[in-house]
């Protein structure tokens, strides 16, 4: 059984709580489909050569027109980069930053673009919401909390982006997908995708890319899912060895009253 | 407590008591009152739900330290609100685990509290001498729950808007005053703003009013004791203990237990009990499903069941008024609760039939979560981790049979009799069991059956103060 299962099952109010909160699924038309990730369970971690390759993904097929704009560039620094010696991960993400245009206001008060430094936040293509409704009627949603803002998680983006039917009647301004039914996002993905190319030479499938970018919007969604993990094991076992002690305590003390009890009495009963 | 003399013999600790009393004032609660020394592990979830309050008002602190109540909104369309929770989630050292202690805290917080309540319920805990008790423990759930609904506004995500939208607007069922006092509360026409700003002001300040009606409490139980599970008054001194050491470390036990379950939701499911649609900030567009927190979905349920307008003779109460004071009638209810039940006895382990009715009641309030979360016209269900149990279906015709609403209206009917009829006529019809003599003797009243000992319940006087 799975630790988290397990948790669950232990407090009949939390199971409670679900069930009563389950109902909201309905929103989704389509069928999500459980996948595996390595994320989930109570020692799930990211894979950082995933979320490199789901970065990748998302720089080529999403940031053309949604944002991250939660995300720092500074924060990339924790995907793990393979350096030469010198080179730390932070510069990697200086780099990256570097390689955005940011726009500002400059110092003859005109509007103008920089360079990205780290503790910038991903720019928007679109820049703001108003020019996003006025090239495609509706606005992109930012994608940093992507992943956390829809019932299913990681499974419902995945599903999603994989569930594209471009030979399926699409309705009229719309696009088909299998789980919303009707999407106002097209489908990112070409037909043709033979010249695309990993950098690690990961073979590039529809539903690997999907699984990548996936994975990495579940990392900006989430970034601190590790530490918390971890932090999870530790205080739970703190708190089930303390548990253990306190009810060794708590029969010591009670022996020791009910032995008095027998013996004296107890206090005068002031009520 | 006043006038006593101070009862320690280190000389600093006596000189500051001397001084200032307040040491022997919790000295004294501690050890000098006499607790029934047979209360069971229901009887830990008061002092949980208490170290929840603190914790509730710590990690607040910290969180209102980084919190900004501001709608505007920035290039990306994030509103400043949204932005500074996810500034504190992402940019906070060790913000992240305040955000998700304090946000799953408050669930905890209700589970403790549910389970109180259930617990008074069932052992009859809100009856003669302890009507004031559990009269400041509903003030205690009222707060709560408006105390929960602004924090939860302050996210300002999808279902914070809608949440912030929909519950000002049910003030506008007030005849004649409605319309002003919507105004008054949002500061305004609209949901913007003034009223994320107001609702922060008393996010903050409510708490600290929460725990001066705790305090209270603990006062008025100190002065009247604890119920317990024999719902029988002390008899003598072989039935009580001091709460220390034995209820402290009973409480310790209980709450490691308790913390145990949270602390690991907060570490591995810190989502898994809120909307995950209010993790998108709003664009102030009504969500097509709109629903509260699990812990106040019964009262949304009985908020929303109500779509249909009586006419009172000429008098007409629309269907949302109806609904506003169901809803206002369901908590108003709890507070006359210990008038409402005419029967002497307390405990529900010596009434059972009164037993019957109360899980029905308990379950009443699962199914009336269930209504609140499902959609009003469509067929019910239960939810199961193996898929929807529906107990309801549409007809050839259109018409669903089973709907959410009807099984709302039901059970909602269910919650009211279950007050107005139910309690008070058991008390006059229902005959309870034999109630032992004393908390120290229940094996021996059982064996005795109709024995001299143990007064016969008719005859019996549980509600008499032993002193």
């Amino acid at each position: 059984m799975r630790f988290g299962t397990l948790i669950k099952s232990l407090s009949a109010a939390t199971a409670f709580a679900v069930a009563a909160a389950t109902p909201v699924l309905a929103e989704s038309a389509g069928p999500v489909d459980k996948q595996s990730w390595t994320f989930t369970g109570p020692l799930g971690h990211y894979d950082e050569r995933q979320l490199q390759r789901g970065l990748y993904i998302y720089q080529t097929r999403c940031q053309a027109c949604h944002s991250l704009g939660l995300v720092r560039f500074s924060a990339l620094a924790e995907l793990g980069w393979e350096t030469e010696e010198g080179v730390t991960g932070a510069d990697v993400a200086k780099a990256i930053a570097s390689n955005y245009d940011i726009p500002y206001i400059n110092d003859d008060g005109d509007p103008d673009t920089r360079p990205g430094l780290p503790n910038d936040t991903f720019p928007w293509n679109l820049e703001n919401p108003k020019r996003a409704v006025a090239t495609y009627g509706k606005a992109p949603p930012d994608l940093s909390t992507m992943n956390r803002s829809r019932i299913g998680g990681a499974d419902y983006v995945y599903a999603l982006l994989t569930g594209y039917d471009n030979d399926h009647e699409q309705p009229e301004g719309a696009y088909y997908n299998k789980v919303m039914k009707v999407i106002s996002m097209p489908n990112p993905w070409p037909e043709d995708m033979s010249d695309f190319e990993y950098p690690d030479g990961t073979v590039p499938t529809l539903e690997q890319q999907a699984r990548d970018v996936t994975a990495f919007l579940n990392w900006t969604s989430d970034p601190f899912l590790e530490e918390r993990h971890q932090w999870g094991i530790i205080v739970v076992l703190y708190m089930l060895a303390l548990t253990v002690l306190s009810f060794v305590a708590y029969r010591i003390v009670a022996a020791q009253v009910y032995a008095k009890l027998e013996k004296e009495g107890g206090p005068d009963p002031e009520h | 407590m006043a006038g006593s003399r101070s009862p320690f013999t280190n000389p600093f600790l006596k000189g500051l008591d001397e001084r200032l009393p307040v040491f022997r004032a919790v000295h004294h609660s501690m050890t000098a009152h006499a607790y029934p020394k047979n209360l069971n592990y229901w009887w830990n979830f008061g002092s949980i739900a208490g170290i929840m309050l603190v914790v509730m008002i710590i990690t607040g602190i910290f969180l209102a330290m980084h919190y900004k109540p501001s709608v505007q909104e920035d290039q990306y369309g994030i509103n400043q609100a949204f932005r500074s929770v996810e500034h504190i989630m992402r940019d906070v050292q060790g913000g992240m685990f305040l955000r998700y202690m304090h946000s799953v805290g408050a669930s905890f917080f209700f589970i403790a509290v549910i389970f109180h309540m259930f617990r008074g319920l069932y052992y009859g805990s809100y009856k003669a001498p302890r009507e004031l008790l559990w009269i400041l423990g509903c003030v205690i759930l009222v707060l709560m729950m408006g105390i929960a609904f602004l924090g939860y506004s302050l996210v300002w995500g999808v279902m914070s808007f809608a949440a912030a939208e929909v519950i000002t607007q049910v003030f506008t069922a007030i005849p004649i005053l409605g319309d002003d006092i919507l105004v008054l509360l949002r500061g305004g026409e609209d949901v913007d703003d003034a009223l994320l700003n107001r609702f922060f002001a008393l996010h903050f300040l409510l708490p600290f009013v929460l725990a001066g009606v705790v305090i209270l409490h603990i006062l008025t139980l100190q002065t009247v004791g604890s119920n317990n599970p024999l719902g029988i008054d002390l008899k003598s001194k072989k039935d009580t203990v001091s709460f220390h050491p034995y209820y402290t470390f009973k409480d310790i036990f209980g709450l490691s237990v308790f913390f145990t379950i949270y602390l690991a939701v907060v570490a591995w499911a810190p989502e898994r009990l809120a909307e995950a649609i209010n993790n998108q900030p709003t664009d102030y567009n009504l969500p097509s499903h709109i629903v509260p927190e699990w812990y106040l979905l019964p009262f949304y349920a009985i908020l929303k069941v109500f779509t249909w307008d009586l006419n009172l003779f000429g008098l007409v109460i629309t269907g949302k008024q109806l609904g506003a004071l169901a809803m206002a009638g369901s908590l108003g209810v709890l507070f006359l609760l210990p008038w409402l039940d005419t029967s002497p006895v307390r405990s529900g382990r010596f009434r059972p039939v009164f037993r019957i009715f109360f899980w029905g009641f308990v379950v009443c309030c699962v199914i009336l979560a269930l209504v609140g979360a499902q959609t009003s016209g469509e067929a019910f269900f239960i939810p199961t981790p193996a898929g929807k149990i529906p107990l309801g279906f549409a007809a050839e015709n259109g018409f669903v049979w089973g709907s959410t609403q009807q099984w709302g209206v039901l059970f909602t009917g269910y919650y009211f009799a279950y007050f107005i009829l139910i309690l008070p006529l058991l008390g006059l019809f229902e005959r309870p069991q034999q109630l032992p003599a004393s908390i120290s003797e229940p094996v021996l009243a059982s064996t005795r059956g109709g024995g001299s000992v143990a007064a016969a319940p008719a005859t019996a006087k549980p509600m008499n103060k032993a002193d």
